[in-house]
């Protein structure tokens, strides 16, 4: 009831008179616990600002409640969980040194009381005091703090010791976020705000060992979802490696030679594990040489007795792909290492899912191995040997009746579409393969449709259709030009038979939506011929603004039928441009979609050309528009938001002008009829520029913008783009890191010094 | 934290794809106009040599 009417104003006294009973001598020990919940939950709830004038009363009454001298647990822990809930609107009291003594002192003596409960919860107060109030936590750290957590750590009770853990990962985190800060302000030339002070390397040699040993604690039967400091170590160890970077290998190879081999297999376990958990964070040229040692070893433990030794070996492997590939794809161990991730596939579920990503992972590595000079596809690579064999191994996983465990029929099928869209020219006959393989289960699952009646099932079901699309789409993409409209009927009658049977799941339509624009974009004009059957579906995504991202799949794709199909595209105009300026309009449309738009409306634009004319008028109205939107600029969010908005107009426009302009210009009349518009595009473009929050695509597309008005409309632009704010933007772009803005600023600059020669 | 034991970061779960999808579609939108302002890397290298 609190959080409802204090924010109205409407029951102003209520947070006096709970600190009153708390503070009031003569209050039961019923009644101050009572009164501390209830602040605890009105300040877990509330809106932090609402309290703010009121956060001393609470924070006195708190304090009362937590003092050592106070002799019930009941309103002790009562009064923890409240500070608990009220440490992000004290910020005021933290700032000065004697309240933030204080409090602290008292967070620090409630760690030690005997009742668990409390201790945990003071504990936890820690945690949030290191992730609020970090700055400030020296003065606490060498004298209370280390010591402290230290010992919750090692506690045998897994509560205090979860906390004492998750101090330190706190820690770890705040000074990941320290260092990209330090990186980030030294690129941009200033000081950064705060800067670390290197706890966590600090404590490193006195961490390690105590978590090291934590991590021998597992269970034989574990829990998956059971949070332990077995698991919380593992993450810890993690953070540590990402954190202190080199300085982790030295404490924790040791242990990880000592008893990769330990006849117990908890030691092996965490071993392994330990190993895998400082893959990320060392610098990969020292971690290169170690991996290489210790990959016979891993590729052993993935036949170990133990699954839980198997399943941390699989994770281990999964993630020297990632992290380390170079280390693998060797002659020395590739093909040993290929051998035991295929037939680690029959694992158990866990074990096979980490090896499906282990898949995923080294296909992508391969291929970036292979790296042809031109970007092509390799003649061939390191995986075309066994390509086969794993492919079809994937499949048979893909088919495991066990696969709804542990996420592993997703994880084959990432895995088997990593392997197609990374696969070398040797590959397509299996590329091929493949294909008409997906098609089959499509067309067996989509017979399934009636059949399926339990909510379970239906979730599944729903999962593998929208998997199956996305494999199609990994082998379509490959697909020669004169494979591809030989399987396409297939492919369209299953994915129109999946918008039919698939009303009211999004999910689905979406990624059959994203199929078809693959489809659209391998066929050209091809598609053509199912544009009637498909039409009707393509409008009822444009409608569907419900579920939003279908709609801006039906959207997107409507812009790839568009460089499909190119004036083909006219008889569909009408129907399209209206159902997309409805959605404009509409404010029950989310408003992530509307940026997608305007860049279509550039797509449409540069497919029909001159029939463009139609709608020029009211296009050109709605860019006027939304090209002088404005949003509240403390919320990155909605910054972000603008700038999309922005490069949607951008890309309309460039489009408008590119396909008015057709191959004639500039003597075209039609460019005419955009002429009075040029002073709003080179004034918006003036924004742009001058806001210092435009993103670097948006630059680009700016420099795009004014060398397309260049070549569309000649010397007669000069007046417009021949000054300071446009040259500096220019200049702005040709310096930029990115690519894209490079060559589209030096494009435009040269075009308009092209203009310049010709009329001096 | 407990979704970062045993992490597998993937970059083909059902949300990377799609916007890895809107991502291509973006950049075939940039190609196809470049390829209209002769900018794609053949033409605009020969554009340099003159």
């Amino acid at each position: 009831i609190a959080c409802t009417e204090l924010p109205q104003g409407i029951w102003p006294t209520v947070i006096a008179q709970l600190t009153q009973n708390v503070t009031n001598p003569a209050s039961t020990e019923m009644m101050k616990e009572s009164s501390l919940e209830a602040i605890g939950y009105i300040c877990q709830d509330i809106d932090p600002e609402t309290l703010q004038t009121q956060s001393n009363e609470i924070l006195t009454a708190i304090v009362h409640g937590m003092k050592k001298e106070e002799p019930s647990n009941h309103v002790r822990l009562a009064a923890t969980n409240a500070l608990l809930n009220s440490l992000e609107f004290t910020k005021a009291n933290f700032d000065k040194d004697s309240e933030r003594h204080f409090i602290m002192q008292v967070v620090c003596e409630a760690t030690q009381s005997v009742d668990t409960r409390v201790r945990v919860a003071a504990l936890q107060c820690l945690v949030k005091i290191m992730s609020l109030y970090y700055q400030y936590m020296e003065h606490y750290m060498g004298p209370a703090l280390f010591a402290i957590t230290i010992e919750a750590m090692k506690s045998d009770i897994d509560e205090i010791s979860l906390q004492g853990i998750e101090f330190w990962s706190t820690v770890c985190d705040e000074e990941v976020d320290l260092a990209i800060e330090l990186s980030e302000a030294a690129e941009a030339g200033r000081p950064p705000e705060r800067t670390s002070r290197f706890y966590a390397k600090g404590a490193l040699q006195y961490l390690v060992p105590i978590l090291l040993v934590i991590l021998t604690r597992q269970e034989e039967f574990d829990d998956d979802d059971e949070w332990n400091p077995c698991k919380a170590a593992g993450v810890c160890l993690m953070l540590l490696a990402t954190c202190c970077e080199d300085d982790m290998v030295q404490h924790v190879l040791p242990f990880v030679k000592d008893h990769i081999q330990d006849l117990d297999w908890k030691y092996r376990d965490a071993a392994v594990m330990a190993f895998g958990s400082i893959l990320e964070g060392p610098d990969p040229a020292k971690l290169k040489p170690i991996v290489e040692q210790a990959m016979p070893m891993l590729i052993e433990l993935l036949k170990d007795p133990s699954v839980i030794v198997r399943d941390t070996a699989a994770w281990t492997v999964g993630r020297v792909c990632e992290i380390l590939p170079d280390a693998v794809i060797n002659e020395q161990y590739l093909n040993l290492l290929l051998l035991a991730l295929v037939e680690g596939l029959n694992s158990e579920p866990r074990v096979a899912s980490n090896i499906c990503w282990a898949f995923s992972s080294l296909a992508e590595a391969a291929y970036e191995n292979a790296g042809t000079p031109d970007d092509s596809e390799p003649e061939t690579y390191c995986l075309s040997s066994c390509f086969e064999t794993v492919v079809e191994k994937l499949i048979q996983t893909t088919d495991r009746s066990d696969g709804n465990q542990h996420n592993l029929r997703n994880a084959a099928y990432e895995a088997l579409m990593e392997m197609m869209k990374n696969s070398a020219k040797d590959c397509y006959p299996i590329v091929q393969k493949t294909t008409l393989v997906i098609l089959e289960k499509l067309d067996r699952v989509l017979q399934m449709e009636n059949m399926i009646q339990m909510s379970q099932d239906r979730s599944q079901y729903n999962d593998l259709q929208s998997l199956l699309c996305a494999t199609l789409q990994s082998v379509l993409r490959k697909m020669t030009l004169e494979d591809a409209p030989k399987i396409s009927d297939q492919v369209m009658s299953a994915l129109l038979q999946m918008f039919q049977t698939s009303t009211g799941k999004g999910g689905v339509q979406e990624d059959a939506l994203l199929a078809v624009s693959t489809l659209a974009e391998v066929l050209g004009e091809n598609f053509l011929k199912y544009m009637e059957a498909f039409k009707p579906y393509l409008c009822l995504g444009l409608k569907n603004y419900a579920e939003y991202q279908v709609c801006i799949a039906a959207v997107g794709l409507v812009g790839d039928l568009c460089r499909g199909l190119g004036q083909k595209m006219l008889p569909f105009c009408d129907e399209i441009m209206m159902m997309l300026l409805e959605n404009l309009g509409n404010i029950n449309v989310n408003k992530s979609v509307k940026p997608h738009i305007l860049s279509v409306f550039g797509d449409l634009a540069l497919a029909i050309g001159p029939y463009f004319k139609n709608y020029l008028e009211v296009v050109l109205t709605t860019l006027q528009q939304a090209s002088q939107a404005q949003v509240d600029k403390t919320d990155y969010d909605m910054i972000d938001y603008l700038n999309e908005l922005r490069e949607g107009c951008l890309e309309a426009y460039t489009g408008i002008v590119q396909g008015l302009k057709g191959e004639n210009s500039p003597d075209n009349a039609d460019l005419a009829l955009l002429q009075p518009h040029v002073g709003h595009m080179i004034s918006f473009i003036e924004h742009i520029a001058l806001d210092e929050d435009h993103s670097d695509s948006n630059i680009a597309a700016c420099c795009g913008l004014i060398g397309d008005l260049c070549t569309a409309f000649g010397a007669s632009i000069l007046p417009f783009v021949d000054k300071e704010p446009i040259s500096s933007l220019l200049t702005k772009g040709r310096r930029s890191k990115s690519n894209k803005s490079k060559t589209l600023a030096t494009w435009a600059t040269k075009e308009i010094r092209k203009l310049k020669n010709a009329s001096s | 934290r407990f979704s970062q034991y045993k992490m597998k970061s993937s970059d083909s779960d059902q949300n990377s794809r799609r916007k890895n999808i809107l991502d291509e579609q973006k950049s075939r939108r940039f190609n196809f106009a470049n390829h209209i302002r002769k900018l794609t890397a053949g033409s605009w290298n020969s554009g340099e040599a003159k």
